[in-house]
């Protein structure tokens, strides 16, 4: 927490106010913001939702079907090799892990420190953890060799004599690391609906109340009803804060706790937390400049949201930019031949295009937002976004692939090419996330209605109570 | 079911049937045990249950049959190991006089063709639509009838064999042949060192195959002899080079060998001083060789101022030193198949005083018989249609000879082969011989010395020696057995002193697997000096046109192995090229003719008489003027190997169905002098376009960075350390670099061991032979997976040799370096599986748990050693009649779990309970793995560290003794021994 208290005086640029009005856009009432964010669910499917839904459901077609090959014939069907074992499947892992941090950052962190900007957006954020973490999960699953036998990595009672599982393997906590991860966001994004499935229940009449009546559990917006709630939030969200930290580490564990050059560096817990917050803050703002167009939500995800969540891009992408430096200067500082070499062979080897995508995405792309003009430019955002991703996923192929590809021994070096069905499986997970994301625009409301309503009041009377009103 | 319904079921059928109610019993019983007996297993082919029981054969135990190995002429020993009644892995048998308890990887690999599906069941009769099988009694029938009207025409019988050196056969071949007017033997040797034998009848009047002594020579010159691959006897070479070279003895002893050669062989990369000579140049070098020496002698002969124009002149003339002051103890062999070449190579050794000493000439060598010039000569008559007769036996002329021996016109053809082959396509009649492992023979490889085989199995197809078919064909009604046992009673029995009993004689004999015989060597005559002529320098190739040399490949050997998939996946052990043949050239010569790795070119005889289209491979170490070929590919059938090999989406086949596996190069041996030559004729190479990739497993062949990634001070990884003979003796433990390691630990030991498994290997002795690498693959079932599998580097060998190449050209050195699971004490692999799937055991073994593993592959990733093995796919094998060559100790691990060495703990476990049986501890030496087990060379030793007495923990403190990757701090259990070579420190720098 401490940590990304930084993180926050970045928005504080001094500006003559920081108006609510900036946060929801056109003079919107309560009513009116219920009926605008209600509406979607409403009415029937546009066709701008079909189309993205059957392109999401493809992928996740093509994904499934790459994935049973797999599973019915084997890993070989991938790309790897007895020296390079993981490849786009470990890839894919880390890479939406990271994605799912900043859900998590902006509902909870951000809710801490009363950051009132994160309303519209925190909804979205949180889904999309929970999303990208169930994408994240299917990978160790189905990389296994015999998936079939996943469970055996939960320590449960069992009889088969002594065996255990073994608390010195990363990928154990990695297990706790996610299981925890995913039952808290859920948590806590599901807590976070109660007041708007309860709007929307009272909306709804026949099944459909009933429905959403259950899922309300009840909710009857009595002042204690609110009062208990607010407090569960924030207990909830303290929760949940330190996961932001400590998901990531623990995943990078898997890396650092190897003995493989490249792997082997106390510097990659912090770089691992601040990519995987760096690349969540890209794919939100992402998918917010998607949903604001598709969904017509203009007036709620506004250009200043736009404005802080790209400061914030800039900044953690230069947090990164440092990390890949230190990561460099370790390495030369090490004195360790095998560490140099390996940093040498990922910028130079035969995989050193993957590192250059990886630099120019992650590092020099974002720098491009430190000018107001490209911040307000919303294509020039959406493909910094797009490009923050896809070096994002590129960061750890190369530090996966290339410190695989030639470790200690010339004799075991090899390369690493992908296969048809590998490829499968990375569609596929965008596919999954996708698919989810659509559904979920369907069926749920996208923004917190409740929460809004009470940027809207303070807006309706405003200037009354700065403190709440300047993000910090 | 009351009592009376029960005993009813008892009673006669009719009695049951005659009611509805027994008529649906019987119904009942029928459908049940027709159900029942679908379920067993279908019956073993020839498989025949013991109706008594012997008191050796308890099922789960192994039991031991010493024979001798048929996997190639040499004759070395074997222990053949059999569970419930099959052979599962062949061993070497200790105290061997040929092979000393080593075996090579074909000899390993051997065992394999005992299971092939292809084998003939029966005799086959050609008729229009191919061949069909009949019986043995119609067989003899008509080929009995067939010789008689031969033997009362006077017609031409011939027999065409392989080197046959077992006396019985030969006995029984020579009563067959002598009772036709014109019968003859030939006997010809697809890898021919004819020339040899030819030079001995020209200068000592006897055309033997002298024995060589490795290990009395002090200083060994070879001009292209791959003597430790492939040459003759690799296995008696490689363990009498390496006594030659004791760094433990006392006083420690290594010769010197220097090697001249074309292409880059095994024996060439072991020397102490290499250098390239191309084919033409050998003649002049030996020439000015022998008349250094003769200079040194003082005996003026004919070749003086043959040194004068000599390539390589200053060298010449370090190795005539060298020679000269080690007279006596020197040693001087020559590959190439030319009389002249041969003559000089005995000119030297007798000049050397030789022959008595490292040449034996009392117990001469049997292990290669053939004579090309009968062969030409049979050439000749088959050509002008005068042979009635041919018999082929133990050789598959239609393939070896690329075509030249015209076998189908001899009139009738009869082929004794195990298996469909190129010759027997021709012939009239197939009559199949047993495998080695399934028949009575002997064999006499060096003169005196003779070996045993005995059955190991039923016969599994039916077969019969030719021995045997010889007797039925002549009339004698006995058994093969008793053919064998009647020939050793009469012959070889009286010429032995040792025993007065037969029985207890032949018995010892079989047990042993060997007899050695007083010597009753050929009388030799004195040394003829006057055969001895200089040779001149052969004018180059034309522009552009380069010398061939055709070799032959450690597994492969002249292709009699092609059908056998384990020695088609094992790494070259120069090239590391599996699956393939390939033309090689030097890099150099590559560049300028912008030819790369892979790429298609065709390799013609200048002399327009052959043609073979091949990949490039770019061999470091060649001769730049050279393009070598290894012979021993294109074997026809081999497309079988279509189904080796997961089949899947982007899966490519081995071979195309139609395909061979690689190209046939036997039509570029041509003829010299009417013998089989193999190197130094002219040949052009012209690229055909396209380009294929060659299924090498290892990528980077060098312990040095690639230069723009190396970090300053470390651009050569320090993972073999090397250092010079004279070096060694300043300092044995300077070559290594150590590394100061914090002498306090983290996690104490805690766990106090009783004993700790470990192994040694002494890269000073080891010469890259891989046949610990096929001995791995027998033992432990480590499957076979295909070209394509091998091309995405998952090669499943638990055991794989690092081959490291430092320099190129004549400077090229190359260290060998055998790597496995080095059983780590802090094994990086252990901590991090999430489901305690590989573990540590409690006498330091690194365990893998097959049936616990999930295949997260981590500890693949994080293994330094990267000797971690995963299943990719299901690897079944091409038919069941295979998988009784698995070893039933050993768990076939299914598709999804990691696999690597075990240390051979089924060994471990097995030496263990019998100890514990017998109320005692282990013994020293009792646990060998397989790798240890057939190591020609006796470099890996394996047993308990933490016993102070034991050879590997006396070996493990060596000071040449170190551990790979020390500053990991890992604590690997296996130590290697740097490498010693006895060149000059200047002349090899550091090695690592």
């Amino acid at each position: 927490m401490v940590l990304e208290a930084p993180t926050l005086a970045v928005p504080a640029e001094p500006r003559p106010a920081a108006t609510p009005a900036a946060l929801v856009g056109g003079q919107k009432s309560c009513r009116d913001v219920t009926q605008d964010i209600c509406a979607p669910l409403e009415r029937r499917p546009t066709g701008l939702w079909w189309a993205a839904f059957l392109g999401a459901a493809t992928l996740l077609a093509i994904g499934v079907a790459s994935v049973w090959y797999q599973i019915a014939t084997g890993i070989g069907t991938w790309g790897l090799n007895r020296t390079v074992g993981w490849g786009f499947d470990i890839t894919n892992f880390v890479f939406w892990v990271g994605i799912g941090h900043a859900g998590t950052l902006i509902s909870a962190v951000l809710l801490l420190f009363r950051q009132k900007w994160r309303t519209s957006i925190n909804r979205s954020a949180e889904a999309m953890t929970i999303f990208a973490v169930i994408c994240a999960g299917l990978y160790p699953v189905i990389h296994m060799g015999r998936p079939w036998l996943a469970y055996w990595v939960f320590p449960y009672p069992n009889f088969r004599g002594p065996l255990w599982v073994n608390w010195r393997s990363a990928l154990l906590w990695d297990v706790f690391a996610i299981g925890t991860y995913f039952t808290i966001s859920l948590v806590f994004w599901y807590v976070g609906l109660i007041p708007d499935l309860a709007t929307l229940r009272d909306r709804a009449r026949g099944l459909r109340r009933r429905i959403f009546g259950v899922l309300s559990f009840g909710w009857d917006g009595s002042a204690r009803t609110w009062s208990r709630y607010e407090m569960a939030c924030v207990l909830l969200a303290s929760l949940a804060t330190p996961l932001v930290v400590s998901v990531h580490s623990v995943v990078s564990t898997d890396f650092a706790t190897s003995v493989v050059p490249g792997w082997h560096t106390t510097v990659l817990p912090p770089y691992f937390v601040i990519g995987a917050v760096f690349s969540g803050f890209a794919m939100v703002l992402m998918l917010m400049l998607i949903a604001r167009k598709v969904m017509s939500f203009e007036h709620y995800i506004t250009p200043a949201h736009i404005q802080a969540m790209c400061k914030i891009l800039v900044f953690t992408g230069s947090i990164v930019g440092l990390a890949y430096a230190t990561e460099l200067f370790t390495a030369w500082y090490s004195g360790s031949p095998y560490e140099q070499f390996a940093f040498a062979n990922r910028i130079r080897g035969p995989m050193g295009w993957s590192y250059a995508i990886m630099v120019l995405c992650n590092v020099v792309a974002p720098q491009l937002l430190w000018s107001r003009r490209v911040r307000g430019s919303l294509g020039m955002v959406f493909l910094i976004t797009i490009l923050v991703n896809v070096g994002m996923w590129f960061e750890r192929f190369v530090i996966i692939a290339t410190s695989l590809q030639r470790d200690y021994l010339p004799s075991a070096w090899s390369g690493y090419t992908p296969t048809m069905v590998e490829v499968g499986a990375l569609i596929g997970g965008f596919g999954l996330f996708f698919t989810l994301f659509l559904l979920f625009c369907r069926f749920l409301p996208m923004i917190s209605m409740f929460e809004i309503k009470a940027v809207v009041a303070e807006a309706q009377h405003h200037g009354h109570d700065a403190k709440g009103e300047e993000p910090r | 079911m009351d009592r009376r319904d029960r005993d009813d079921l008892l009673l006669p059928f009719e009695d049951v049937a005659s009611s509805r109610r027994g008529f649906l019993q019987l119904v009942g019983f029928g459908i049940t045990s027709a159900g029942l007996a679908s379920c067993s297993r279908g019956p073993a082919v020839h498989a025949v249950p013991a109706l008594e029981v012997s008191r050796e054969l308890v099922p789960g135990r192994a039991y031991w049959i010493a024979s001798t190995c048929g996997g190639c002429e040499a004759g070395c020993g074997v222990l053949a190991k059999c569970r419930d009644g099959r052979p599962v892995k062949l061993e070497g048998l200790p105290g061997h006089p040929v092979s000393r308890g080593g075996l090579c990887p074909a000899g390993q690999g051997s065992i394999l063709s005992l299971y092939d599906s292809r084998r003939f069941d029966g005799p086959q009769r050609a008729t229009s639509a191919g061949h069909q099988p009949a019986s043995w009694t119609a067989a003899d029938a008509e080929l009995i009838a067939a010789f008689e009207r031969v033997r009362a025409a006077g017609g031409r019988v011939r027999l065409l064999t392989g080197t046959a050196h077992g006396p019985s056969t030969r006995t029984a071949i020579r009563g067959f042949l002598d009772s036709f007017g014109d019968g003859e033997l030939v006997v010809y040797d697809p890898l021919s060192v004819s020339a040899i034998a030819d030079a001995h009848a020209a200068t000592h009047g006897a055309r033997i195959l002298p024995r060589y002594r490795f290990d009395r020579a002090r200083t060994i010159v070879s001009f292209d002899a791959d003597f430790l691959s492939t040459w003759i006897s690799p296995v008696e070479h490689t363990a009498a080079y390496t006594a030659g070279r004791a760094l433990d003895a006392d006083p420690p002893r290594m010769s010197r060998h220097f090697q001249l050669e074309a292409r880059t062989s095994l024996t060439g990369c072991r020397a102490d001083v290499r250098r390239r000579l191309a084919p033409r140049d050998v003649g002049p070098a030996l020439s000015g060789l022998c008349a250094l020496l003769e200079r040194h002698a003082g005996v003026a002969g004919r070749l003086a101022g043959a040194d004068e124009s000599a390539p390589h002149r200053g060298l010449l003339e370090r190795m005539a030193d060298e020679l000269w002051a080690t007279r006596g103890e020197s040693l001087v062999v020559a590959g190439a198949n030319d009389e002249g070449v041969q003559v000089l190579v005995n000119h030297a050794n007798e000049l050397l005083g030789g022959y008595g000493t490292t040449l034996d000439l009392e117990r001469p060598s049997r292990q290669r018989g053939g004579d090309d010039r009968a062969l030409e000569r049979l050439g000749a008559e088959l050509a002008e249609d005068s042979v009635d007769v041919l018999i082929v036996q133990g050789a598959n002329p239609g393939y070896d000879l690329g075509g030249r021996l015209p076998v189908d016109r001899a009139k009738l053809l009869v082929c004794c082969a195990q298996a469909p082959d190129e010759t027997t396509a021709h012939a009239g009649w197939v009559c199949p011989e047993p495998h080695f492992l399934e028949a009575w023979d002997d064999g006499e490889p060096h003169t005196g010395a003779l070996v045993l085989r005995q059955p190991t199995v039923p016969l599994l197809r039916d077969g019969r020696t030719l021995r045997e078919s010889l007797a039925r064909w002549s009339g004698d009604a006995r058994s093969d057995r008793e053919l064998l046992r009647d020939h050793w009673r009469a012959e070889v029995f009286p010429r032995q002193t040792a025993r007065s009993d037969f029985d207890e004689f032949f018995d010892r004999a079989l047990h042993d697997g060997h007899v050695v015989l007083p010597a009753d060597g050929p009388r030799v005559s004195a040394f003829r000096a006057d055969a001895v002529r200089p040779l001149d320098r052969a004018a180059p190739p034309a522009e552009g046109a380069l010398e061939l040399v055709l070799y032959a490949k450690a597994g492969m050997l002249d292709g009699r192995h092609g059908h056998n998939p384990w020695l088609h996946e094992l790494p070259d052990p120069v090239s590391k090229i599996t699956w393939d043949n390939y033309a090689c050239l030097s890099p150099a010569t590559a560049k300028s003719r912008g030819l790369a790795e892979g790429d298609l070119v065709r390799v013609d005889l200048a002399d327009g008489s052959g043609a073979v289209e091949l990949p490039v491979h770019v061999q470091a170490g060649q001769h730049d003027e050279v393009v070598a070929v290894a012979l021993g590919y294109g074997r026809a059938g081999t497309d079988r190997f279509t189904a080796v090999g997961p089949r899947w989406l982007e899966g490519r086949r081995t071979v195309e169905p139609g395909g061979v596996i690689g190209a046939s190069a036997a039509t570029l041996v041509g003829s010299a002098a009417g013998r089989r030559r193999f190197d130094g004729a002219a040949a052009t190479v012209t690229p055909v376009g396209g380009a294929v990739e060659l299924a090498a497993t290892q990528d980077h062949h060098s312990l040095t960075l690639p230069g723009s990634l190396a970090p300053k001070g470390h651009e050569v990884r320090e993972v073999v350390f090397s250092g010079s003979f004279d070096d060694w003796r300043a300092d044995p433990g300077g070559a290594v670099h150590r590394h100061a390691l914090p002498e306090d630990d983290l996690w104490p030991e805690d766990h106090a061991r009783a004993t700790t498994w470990g192994m040694t290997i002494d890269l000073a002795r080891c010469t890259g032979c891989s046949a610990c690498v096929v001995g791995c693959q027998a033992e432990n079932n480590v499957p076979v997976v295909g070209r394509d599998e091998v091309l995405r580097h998952r090669e499943m060998s638990w055991l794989r040799i690092d081959r490291y190449y430092q320099g190129e050209g004549d400077d090229l050195r190359t260290l060998h370096q055998p790597m496995l699971c080095q059983h780590c004490d802090h094994a990086p692999c252990e901590s991090v599986c999430p489901v305690l799937a590989t573990v540590h055991s409690s006498e330091g073994l690194n365990q893998q748990v097959y049936n616990r593993c999930v295949g997260t592959r981590y500890c693949a990733n994080t293994c330094p050693y990267k000797v971690r093995r995963f299943n990719w796919f299901d690897y079944p094998h091409e038919s069941e009649l295979e998988n009784h060559s698995l070893n039933p100790d050993v768990t076939i691990r299914t598709r999804g779990v990691m696999e690597k060495c075990s240390f051979c703990v089924q060994r471990i476990q097995e030496a263990k309970a019998e100890a514990a049986r017998e109320g005692r501890a282990v013994r020293d030496g009792e646990v060998a793995p397989a790798c240890q087990q057939s190591c020609p060379a006796d470099a890996i030793v394996f047993g308990d560290l933490k016993d102070p007495d034991s050879r590997v923990a006396r070996l493990a403190a060596d000071p040449r003794a170190y551990v790979v990757l020390e500053e990991l701090n890992v604590r690997p259990s296996v130590r290697y021994l740097a490498h010693v070579h006895n060149g000059a420190s200047e002349e090899h720098g550091h090695g690592s």
